[in-house]
């Protein structure tokens, strides 16, 4: 369980005086503006929440947070009984944070060597007696990439034996911060069925933030939506996009120029495809008119992407 | 880890070769200088060469990594691994950081201590407490990078570990100090709190390895170790904030 409650979180400047001064308490630092201002959220147990928003949005300053990165500057957080930026032993035991482009492997030794000191550092089976690593390996096809140093490896591969390496010691808590930076639709693949894996054989909490908003609504069941450092949104990605998708576009593969010209002002033809702008409430009369107004082989109705719906709440 | 590092290293050409590179300059030096010796141009022992030329090779290996850079780095791009990790900060910043660059030296050394024990120059206590002696250093070494590594990210000062460097390189290959100190000021030189090149530094004033070196080093290795402590515990917070 995750309880946050009236969380803020104002930056210092890093320059050299304001550095000296704070560390040292030589006197006061103005802070800057709140990157996150007084947000609240429970997250209970076995959720996998995506935190979505803009730029500067004030997601990987939440995530932070929640993991003890960060310390707020005001309101509460509460992971189970630990308070995150305390840094109990049994709460870093307890959390896998990965943040893609921040490497977690070191250059120059070989990857299984260090998978190996991980599980002994958490106190796991080592790496040929442990199944629950060894199927995430099999499910990512990473076996193969064991061997090599982390600096030999594609941006994408080191990605993903990076985020095996995050998690092989069965968190009860996965923080992701924009996971699937840089991975390709294959790479995207194996990733989401590591972490269909995980939900099933660990039952964990899963926070993640991404811009690549299909993958978060694709993976969460429940989405938080940040702006200007404070909560916008927060529901079920199905009722999201349920309430929020009253357009339609209505399609139609012209086979003759038949009824182009005078056209209605909800409708753009660039023949051979028509196309109808229209809304979920007037869909079934404008589907009704185009058919008679149009000599057709092949109709498509679309809704709004994901992105479409919430670029909106982005503004 | 340390272990797999070292076969990485035996599995490296590249690595054999910065070997070789390294103990033919080393090499050279100690020759040198015992030519020079021998001319009485130098006022040193071949056992104070010797010595010195081995502890100034660990120093000039640790000096071009230069173990602040590597700190630093650690310190604050990944600074999800010291915070979250269950291991202590001291033992992820020896153990990921400071080990490797010392694994990577370590066959020069040990060929340069069995080279000291094949050819008698030193009785094998006093090769041992000179190897406590450089271990003890290298501890200093550890905890005086931790400081500059704080203060780099404190000051946003890159330069700070190309001065320690430049500093550090200058000091320990140079007679320097006996350049510019005679007399009383060597003596007390000798009880000043070490830098970076103590031992290689006490080992060109002094023809024997006596107790002052050890009172010296458990000195500076207390300030370096509880300046580093307060300063890491207090930068754990601040990185924080």
């Amino acid at each position: 369980m995750i309880k946050v409650s009236g969380l803020t979180k104002k930056y210092y400047p890093q320059d050299t005086l304001s550095n000296l001064k704070r560390f040292f308490n030589l006197g006061q630092v103005a802070s800057l503006p709140p990157a996150v201002h007084n947000i609240s959220f429970t997250i209970a147990g076995n959720q996998t929440v995506g935190i979505i928003g803009p730029n500067g949005a004030g997601k990987t300053t939440t995530i932070k947070m929640l993991t003890g990165l960060l310390r707020p500057t005001s309101g509460e957080i509460l992971v189970d009984q630990y308070t995150p930026f305390e840094l109990n032993i049994n709460f870093k035991k307890s959390l896998a944070l990965f943040r893609g482009g921040y490497p977690n492997l070191d250059d120059g030794v070989i990857v299984r060597d260090q998978l190996e000191d991980r599980l002994n550092v958490y106190q796991q089976p080592v790496l040929a007696k442990n199944l629950y690593v060894k199927h995430i390996i099999r499910l990512s096809q990473s076996l193969s990439l064991l061997d090599s140093v982390p600096e030999n490896l594609s941006q994408g591969q080191r990605h993903l034996v990076e985020f095996i390496a995050s998690i092989l010691h069965r968190p009860k808590y996965i923080f992701l911060d924009e996971p699937m930076l840089g991975l390709d639709i294959l790479a995207i693949s194996r990733f989401k069925k590591v972490i269909k894996y995980l939900k099933m054989s660990l039952n964990p909490t899963i926070i993640l933030t991404s811009h690549i908003l299909q993958q978060v609504v694709d993976l969460s069941d429940r989405i938080i939506l940040i702006n200007h450092g404070v909560i916008v949104l927060d529901d079920t990605p199905d009722n999201i996009i349920r309430q929020n998708t009253f357009d339609r576009q209505i399609k139609l593969h012209l086979v003759s120029r038949q009824g182009t010209t005078d056209i209605p002002s909800n409708t753009y033809v660039k023949y051979p495809w028509a196309t109808i702008k229209t809304t979920k409430q007037s869909l079934e009369k404008d589907i009704d008119s185009g058919m008679k107004r149009f000599q057709f082989d092949d109709i498509r109705i679309t809704e709004p992407s994901v992105d479409q719906i919430f670029t909106k709440y982005y503004k | 880890m340390i272990f797999a590092k070292i076969k990485n290293n035996l599995l490296d050409p590249a690595y054999y070769f910065s070997q070789i590179l390294g103990l033919l300059s080393s090499s050279f030096l100690i020759i040198l200088w015992l030519y020079l010796s021998k001319l009485k141009l130098v006022q040193l022992s071949n056992i104070q060469i010797i010595l010195y030329f081995i502890s100034i090779y660990s120093y000039f290996y640790l000096f071009t990594y230069s173990l602040i850079d590597r700190l630093a780095a650690r310190l604050a791009t990944g600074s999800q691994s010291f915070l979250l990790s269950p291991k202590s900060v001291y033992t992820t910043l020896f153990v990921k950081d400071y080990l490797p660059i010392l694994v990577d030296n370590i066959p020069l050394i040990f060929l340069s201590l069995l080279l000291v024990i094949f050819t008698g120059v030193l009785p094998l206590n006093k090769l041992i407490y000179f190897i406590f002696l450089q271990f003890t250093v290298h501890l200093i070494y550890f905890f005086t990078s931790v400081i500059g590594a704080i203060f780099q990210l404190l000051l946003n000062w890159g330069f700070i570990s190309f001065s320690f460097r430049f500093i550090g390189q200058t000091w320990n290959g140079s007679y320097i100090p006996l350049i510019f100190l005679s007399g009383g000021f060597l003596s007390f030189a000798l009880f000043l709190p070490i830098f970076y090149s103590g031992i290689p530094f006490q080992l060109l004033l002094v023809q024997d390895l006596d107790y002052r070196l050890i009172i010296n080093l458990f000195v500076f290795l207390f300030i370096s170790f509880t300046m580093s402590y307060l300063l890491l515990a207090r930068f754990k917070t601040h990185v924080q904030e």
